[in-house]
């Protein structure tokens, strides 16, 4: 319901926000488009019926699942958006996985041998990840890649090898996020009761860090975790851009500059579901790794 | 598993494959095709739902038009071989022979009568501007048809350039939304497959009336990113790109990977200014009258450009300096016009006459995502005018922003780009006293207007013998842009592309970009 309510809030502002911007006929019609025939246009795409007419005909739609045509290509908006997702999931699913097996090993290291050489230079990447611009170390993977070496595809997909340079470039900043975060986490955790208790015990240090102090570690990382996901797949619109793939950001984005209402709609109605379900999926992961949310009322 | 080992491939490809992929030759196999990379891609396939350039290009690779514009701006036959004007109401129209749809069928003289009318006539066509003026047709024999107006159209053969021939009983059979997923015309591609908005898969047509393409297998594809375009073009990925940044050229031209192609362009840019509210308008401090309304202070700002710096410092040189509004492939263009002075000090003795020896604050509003560099043009102009003691604000903003805002008379001085086929049009649109019901005057949005240019126009408009049209044309433009300063052309915009050493082609005025016209070295 909480989530319903959440959706049905984001749709409408931006569907206050967008009809501030203008009015789309003044992008869509060619210039060359007299007056008659604008009016014409403006009338079947149905932008001059007053804007409660259109924002209850919107609402209808959203209940029957149709959220209008694109004014652009003809075609259903809805299915338009979700036919651009898999792009979209396949670029993020690939960079989180590559941050996280480089983020949370780098981020345990750092916290066991805190302090020392090896701390340091793992400190030195998080700082070097979280200052690169994406679309800078984009442009420069591909300069690097695929002009000089020629060995990877700068733009499109159509292969694996496509989604490399992006995904990596996507992965960057989180891998410094990741190993901040596990780090700073375990670091606290190593020092609480339970690890002395755990160590007093004669546990080995692979089962003191591994079993007792990263899970408890974990939980601030899920929260991370969840809200990067969320954020990447609404997020990749520089990277998508930059390495020409058709997600649904880059989709989101030509419709924004093009005003095309119903295109913009589902995007968002689409983002904010998606967010909705991986908050839920966050919340149930808790209660699997820490027993005091299990547990708890 | 499977990602794995492709995982490994890559790493091993990394030692051995290297030389492979990094100068492999232009390929033409359905896995390697020419590939040409777009700013961005067609939104659709429908040939008359959408006039844009880039819809154009990709259209046209499968669709052929009545007729082609070639190089110099000059009409050519396609599936019209010659054109005749019967009476001024009427025009007769002899098709090519032995045309054949991609589906096997034979194009008759009534599938290009219907397509005409169904660009005419159909609620979502976006040719109106170009056949708006048809009434009907008429099948005179197997290969000539009669097409009739309601108003007379001395450009017709012009306009068909943009009329595409369409299967129309199969359309009418299968409904339009199901022939756009899988168009059918009788271009010298077929089509294979596409996404909108990012790429289109092409074969060549065995039964193609015309010259076979060389390319067999060709891809269009939209990469947005400048330096990613340029990057693909460099890597070999893409054999052309097009709209290649003056700043990239010299890289281009180091590689020897690629070479720069530039025409002429019929985008003409300008500076437009308020002529019709007295006060109030929305780029002026709060109860400043309007300076714009005196021809004086029009002529100084005029007289502050430096069109030739502006070209030179921001394009490289790589455009061409306007002398006029019309350009110089389209009819109309005055050959005899000198070059727009450039004289400060004039500049300055002219804004003092018309009461503001000390200038004036005006804001420009210009887009930032629309035209080559638009955003800095905008800076140099109010840098330009600065010298001469106007204070210009720019206001850079996204197009979805600017045009809108245009549309509801929200600027007083802003700067922004016109194309079109033919002077007529372009007059009817920017220059005509403005006329909802008649529908003039759709983009005179600072409401120039001189009735008598007007009744020039008018009259070159109903005639049908090109060198006296031509005469009234270029009288009309003169008052217009030299006398009355309407608006005041700064550069046209010309057209660029990067093209890969073994691949012949060279930029069209027209902007389109078609395979079929490509060759090898």
């Amino acid at each position: 319901m909480q989530a319903v309510i959440t959706v049905w809030v984001v749709v409408t502002l931006v569907f206050g926000l967008i009809h501030i911007t203008g009015n789309p006929v003044s992008v869509l019609a060619p210039p060359q488009m007299n007056q008659q025939d604008r009016a014409r246009l403006e009338h079947n795409l149905g932008l001059d019926k007053p804007l409660y007419v259109q924002y209850g005909k919107f609402l209808e739609g959203i209940v029957h699942g149709n959220l209008g045509v694109s004014y652009y290509s003809d075609v259903p908006a809805l299915p338009l958006v979700v036919s651009r997702l898999p792009v979209t999931v396949k670029l993020v699913a690939l960079a989180i996985g590559i941050a996280v097996f480089a983020g949370v090993p780098l981020g345990i290291t750092s916290a066991i041998y805190a302090d020392t050489i090896l701390d340091s230079m793992s400190r030195f990447v998080s700082v070097l990840g979280s200052s690169i611009p994406t679309f800078f170390l984009g442009i420069l993977l591909i300069f690097g890649f695929s002009v000089e070496i020629g060995l990877l595809p700068s733009s499109g997909v159509g292969s694996f090898e496509h989604y490399i340079l992006p995904a990596c470039t996507l992965a960057f900043f989180r891998i410094a996020l990741f190993t901040r975060m596990i780090r700073t986490s375990l670091i606290e955790s190593l020092g609480e009761d339970y690890v002395r208790t755990a160590r007093a015990k004669g546990a080995s240090e692979l089962r003191v860090v591994g079993k007792h102090a990263l899970r408890t570690a974990l939980i601030p990382f899920i929260t991370v975790f969840g809200l990067q996901f969320g954020q990447l797949l609404a997020g990749a619109v520089i990277t998508e851009t930059i390495f020409a793939l058709p997600g649904m950001n880059r989709l989101a984005l030509q419709a924004l500059y093009r005003l095309d209402f119903p295109v913009i709609l589902s995007y968002v109605l689409i983002v904010a579901a998606m967010f909705s379900a991986i908050n839920f999926l966050v919340d149930v992961t808790y209660g699997v790794i820490d027993p005091r949310v299990r547990h708890g009322h | 598993m499977k990602i794995h080992s492709r995982f490994l491939f890559v790493v091993a490809s990394m030692t051995l494959l290297v030389p492979v992929l990094a100068y492999g030759a232009v390929g033409d196999s359905p896995q390697n095709p020419l590939v040409v990379a777009f700013q961005g891609g067609a939104v659709t396939l429908d040939p008359i739902m959408r006039s844009e350039n880039t819809a154009y290009s990709w259209q046209r690779h499968i669709f052929d038009t009545v007729t082609i514009r070639n190089r110099h701006g000059k009409v050519e036959p396609r599936i019209a071989v010659s054109w005749k004007d019967l009476t001024p109401l009427s025009w007769k129209l002899v098709l090519r022979k032995g045309v054949e749809f991609q589906n096997g069928t034979k194009m008759t003289a009534a599938d290009v009568g219907k397509s005409i009318v169904d660009a005419a006539d159909n609620p979502k066509s976006q040719m109106r501007a170009y056949v708006g003026n048809v009434k009907g047709y008429k099948v005179l024999g197997p290969h000539t048809i009669k097409v009739t107006f309601t108003h007379p159209d001395p450009f017709f053969p012009t306009h068909l350039a943009n009329i595409p021939v369409m299967p129309e009983q199969l359309i009418k059979k299968e409904g339009r939304s199901k022939f756009d997923q899988h168009p059918i015309g009788t271009g010298p591609y077929k089509f294979v497959s596409w996404q909108a908005d990012d790429h289109l898969v092409l074969k060549a047509w065995s039964g193609y009336w015309g010259k076979p393409p060389v390319f067999k297998n060709v891809k269009l594809v939209a990469i947005p990113n400048n330096a990613t375009r340029v990057s693909a073009l460099l890597s070999g990925q893409v054999q052309v790109a097009e709209k290649v940044l003056p700043q990239d050229f010299a890289r281009l031209k180091s590689s020897g990977k690629a070479y720069v192609t530039v025409a002429s362009g019929e985008r003409t840019m300008y500076l437009a200014m308020d002529d019709w509210r007295k006060t109030g308008s929305p780029g002026l401090p709060a109860g400043q009258k309007n300076p714009f309304l005196s021809k004086k202070v029009r002529e100084a700002v005029s007289l502050a450009l430096n069109r030739k710096l502006l070209n030179e410092k921001i394009f490289k040189g790589s455009m061409t300096v306007a002398d006029q509004f019309m350009p110089a492939s389209m009819e109309g263009y005055a050959k005899d016009r000198k070059s727009i002075p450039y004289n400060i000090k004039k500049a300055k003795a002219l804004l003092a006459q018309a009461g503001y020896p000390h200038g004036f604050k005006v804001r420009l509003d210009a887009p930032n995502d629309r035209y080559l560099y638009d955003s800095l043009v905008a800076e140099a102009l109010g840098g330009m005018l600065g010298k001469i003691g106007i204070t210009v604000n720019v206001n850079a903003i996204p197009k979805s922003v600017f045009f809108p805002n245009l549309d509801k008379g929200k600027f007083t001085m802003y700067y922004a780009g016109w194309g079109s086929t033919d002077p007529i049009s372009t007059y009817d649109a920017l220059f005509h006293c403005r006329n909802n019901k008649g529908g003039f005057g759709q983009v005179n949005r600072e409401h120039y207007c001189d009735h008598k240019v007007d009744d020039i126009m008018n009259k070159a408009a109903a005639t049908f013998d090109s060198a006296k049209r031509t005469k009234l044309e270029q009288e009309a433009y003169r008052i217009a842009d030299a006398k009355d300063y309407a608006y005041l052309p700064l550069y046209y915009q010309n057209v660029i592309a990067g093209v890969a050493k073994d691949v012949t082609w060279k930029s069209r005025p027209d902007e389109l970009i078609l395979a079929w016209q490509m060759g090898r070295k």
